[in-house]
């Protein structure tokens, strides 16, 4: 109650209280209104721009996931497409590489190589070149060869020609034709005629006599008839002392006193013994050999199988001493005997002469 | 009458012929003295002395006899008439070594004249007898055999195979291996004659083994046989591809190339006809001869000799170019078309100017590039001269007009074309225009020298029938320049020009 009494109490002033109050409310509602709607207004405003903007972010976020997923799906259809493409552009570049390489080869091989005709035209100008030098060095060398043969000719034309006019030197009495007083030079052929040797006429081959060892004055006549009167003089040098001059001529012409062996023939004795056999034949009366016992009259003579042999009779003293009749040999090869080489001999053999000692 | 003056009358006799035929063999040496003595009947004397006991005054009858028959064809005649062959053929058989060697040059000189004479001696059994001289040892009687066998197979193939029927081929093969230097060249120079007939008469003489040999002897020192054995060979390769073959398997080359600057201007000849032959088969004995650098050589023996000695050479390299065009570059880069070019200028023979005219054309038809080349060494001109000369013989101006035709249609040098066009007759004058034609369109900086140089005005000035290929390129050129251009270089322009100005009224 004493609650109430003090809220009676103060009822009075609460309702005038009330009343100021609600009077300024009054007054301030207008403005307490504007303010609150501009409040509200600006809360709502902040709400829907918020809602709005959060729809929107909402919406973005939507499009935004929703277009890189499309944009994704285009950029990874192009991505296929291009890396397809990129491995065809691959292979077609593989491919025309060997298109490139076989067309080149298949053409250079079976058609029309430009480089290895190119290279063959160069090398072949070298090889004419190169021909060319040894062509004209060979050509050089056959004229030259034509011109020594030349002048070996005329060289030898003259010599010739020299040799046999050889009587037309100058001497110091009678100057020759090419050597004339009339002229103020000598002409070369005089130098030419001075520096050869005359060729003297060939030797007519005199048929001599034979050799006639009974001819005791062998030379004699011959020199005796060429021998002059007069001997020419002697030089003023001192010469001697001097035989008499009888003695040395009967020493130089003395006669040919031969040996007997040296008269004789060689094939005197061959001649003698058939000089014999002939006589003896003219004079034989009988020409049948004596046979001392019946036995060797009536019977044929058999020779020695050894010497009626076809193999030879090797007697000794045939044709000459140590003959050798190859051709009649069973065999061309040496004879050989079946002997174990020795060592000693190969060491002779390299002392002394090779084959010195034949194993 | 005593014996011994009996036999004294006998000596006289015989004293007397024998002078006689030596007197007679002496003054036949002389050609003045021939006449006389035919006149004087000498043949008929001559006969009965034939067959005298005396060896020597046959001897000397038969050499007389050879040396009247050598002088000219009538004696020869009269041999043959008066019956003496016979006698001869038989003797021949019989006979000394000397006897032997006349009568075979009796029968030489009967021969050597013309085939019917050669044809009376191979009827009177001749050839059997000369193929067994050929089996004598003494090189003189081989050589009077081997040089009558020569001059009767000369003339013809019927004789050559004659004689080879009658197997000297062999013999003389064996011949040609002797030392003798003189039966050498005789025994070649047989050879050559039968091979040079037939394919058959040359494959005989192949295959009795003369290849080897020939070309052992190629490279001897004695010029008149190095000219017999080139032109063995030569005559031996010419006639086909296998026959060449062989002789080039016997590896002449490249030795056979020094032979082209032997001193005898022959040997050079012949050797250039064996290249020719050898080449002028298939294109791989060109390369072969090519390879082994014989095209330098040919062009450096066509550039030194003169006259008909190059004619060989000059074919060869027509020949060679003929086969393809690889072989034409190599021509070409050996330097031959310039030695080809001076040939042309300066050689005076028809004959030697339309081959070299026919070389070039073989070189310069196979491409752009060849016909360049040729056509630089201002070659064309000549060509179309040689053509328009009003003395020229056929077959020079035949030649020169193909020539020029192949190295036209495929020439694109416009610079040589360009005094053709003033010069050249209507049908030359249709390919040069084509080749302008065919160039000008693509080609501007060609169109503008074409202008400067005075081509146009002339391609202007050619009149050409209408539907003419001629006039198809002349539209062609026009076609490639403005019309103004034309229309100014055609002619009577400056007429029309003036014409123009007349009618003109000033505008006041």
């Amino acid at each position: 109650m004493a609650t109430l009494h003090k809220l009676l109490k103060e009822v009075d002033s609460i309702v005038k209280e009330i009343y100021d109050q609600q009077l300024e409310a009054e007054v301030h509602r207008k403005e307490e209104y504007d303010a609150a709607v501009r409040i509200q207004s600006w809360y709502r405003g902040i709400r829907t721009r918020s809602l709005v903007k959060n729809l929107n972010r909402c919406a973005i976020r939507i499009q935004r996931h929703y277009r890189g997923f499309m944009g994704r799906r285009r950029i990874r259809a192009i991505l296929i497409d291009s890396v397809k493409r990129m491995c065809l552009d691959h292979y077609n570049k593989q491919a025309a590489q060997i298109q490139k390489m076989w067309r080149g080869f298949y053409v250079r091989k079976y058609v029309f190589d430009y480089y290895s005709r190119k290279k063959y035209l160069e090398s072949l100008v070298a090889k004419n070149e190169m021909i060319r030098s040894e062509l004209a060095e060979q050509e050089e060398a056959m004229r030259r060869e034509a011109r020594k043969r030349e002048e070996e000719e005329t060289r030898r034309r003259l010599r010739a020609w020299a040799e046999r006019h050889h009587y037309l030197v100058s001497t110091v009495v009678q100057p020759s034709v090419f050597n004339s007083p009339y002229r103020p030079f000598t002409l070369p052929e005089e130098t030419l005629l001075l520096n050869t040797r005359p060729k003297t006429p060939p030797k007519v081959a005199s048929v001599g006599h034979g050799f006639d060892p009974s001819w005791r004055q062998y030379g004699q006549n011959q020199l005796m008839v060429r021998l002059p009167s007069k001997l020419p003089p002697l030089p003023a040098k001192p010469q001697g002392p001097f035989r008499q001059p009888e003695e040395v001529r009967a020493q130089r012409y003395r006669e040919f006193q031969p040996s007997l062996r040296v008269a004789t023939d060689y094939e005197a004795v061959k001649r003698a013994r058939e000089q014999w056999r002939a006589e003896e034949w003219a004079g034989r009366l009988y020409d049948d050999e004596f046979k001392p016992t019946k036995a060797l009259r009536e019977k044929a003579y058999q020779p020695l199988m050894h010497t009626a042999s076809e193999y030879g009779h090797l007697a000794y003293g045939n044709a000459h001493f140590r003959e050798v009749q190859p051709e009649r040999h069973v065999t061309q090869d040496r004879f050989r005997t079946i002997v174990p080489p020795v060592p000693v001999f190969d060491k002779l053999n390299a002392e002394y002469v090779e084959g010195y000692v034949e194993n | 009458m005593s014996q011994r003056q009996v036999l004294q009358v006998f000596e006289q006799y015989q004293k007397a012929r024998t002078q006689f035929v030596q007197t007679v063999a002496e003054l036949a040496t002389r050609p003045q003295n021939i006449e006389t003595l035919q006149n004087a009947g000498v043949m008929s004397l001559l006969r009965p002395l034939l067959l005298d006991i005396v060896p020597t005054i046959q001897q000397t009858a038969a050499l007389a006899l050879g040396r009247l028959a050598n002088y000219n064809d009538d004696l020869a005649e009269a041999v043959v008439k008066g019956d003496i062959l016979p006698q001869l053929v038989y003797s021949l058989a019989e006979q000394n070594r000397f006897y032997k060697k006349a009568a075979a040059f009796v029968l030489r000189a009967v021969a050597k004249h013309s085939p019917e004479l050669a044809q009376a001696v191979v009827d009177c059994g001749a050839l059997d007898a000369l193929v067994i001289c050929l089996e004598e040892f003494d090189p003189g009687v081989k050589e009077s055999a081997a040089w009558a066998l020569g001059y009767i197979a000369r003339h013809g193939p019927e004789l050559a195979q004659a004689v080879v029927d009658a197997g000297a081929v062999p013999l003389l093969v064996l011949c040609v291996q002797e030392p003798d230097l003189s039966l050498k060249r005789i025994a070649a120079s047989a050879l050559s004659d039968i091979s040079k007939h037939s394919p058959e008469l040359a494959q005989t003489v192949v295959d009795a083994g003369a290849i080897a040999h020939l070309a052992q002897m190629v490279l001897n020192p004695d010029a008149k046989l190095k000219r017999q054995v080139f032109s063995a060979l030569a005559q031996i390769s010419k006639h086909s591809v296998d026959l060449a073959e062989m002789v080039v398997e016997a590896e002449i080359f490249p030795a056979v190339l020094t032979c082209l600057k032997d001193p005898d201007e022959y040997v050079r000849k012949n050797c250039a006809t064996l290249i020719r032959e050898v080449a002028k088969h298939t294109p791989e004995l060109s390369q072969l001869i090519v390879n082994a650098g014989g095209v330098a050589a040919i062009v450096d023996f066509v550039g030194d000799s003169r006259g008909n000695v190059r004619l060989p050479g000059v074919m060869m390299l027509g020949y060679v170019a003929a086969h393809s065009e690889n072989l034409a570059m190599a021509v070409i880069v050996s330097r031959g078309v310039l030695t080809l070019d001076a040939v042309l200028q300066t050689e005076s023979e028809d004959h030697i100017q339309a081959a070299a005219a026919w070389s070039l054309g073989q070189i310069g038809r196979h491409s752009p590039e060849h016909a360049k080349a040729v056509a630089q060494a201002n070659v064309l001109p000549k060509l179309l001269r040689a053509y328009l000369r009003p003395d020229v013989s056929e077959d020079l101006q035949i030649k020169s007009k193909k020539a020029l035709k192949h190295i036209l249609q495929k020439c694109v040098h416009l610079e040589a074309l360009e005094p053709l066009l003033q010069e050249a007759p209507a049908n030359i004058l249709k390919h040069v225009v084509a080749q302008f034609s065919k160039v000008l369109p693509h080609n501007p900086k060609s169109r503008r020298l074409f202008v400067t140089s005075g081509g146009l005005k002339k391609i202007q000035e050619i009149r050409a029938e209408p539907g003419s290929a001629l006039a198809e390129y002349i539209n062609t050129i026009n076609n490639c320049y403005p019309e103004e251009i034309v229309k100014y270089y055609s002619p009577g322009y400056s007429d029309s020009l003036l014409e123009r100005v007349e009618h003109y009224l000033p505008q006041t």
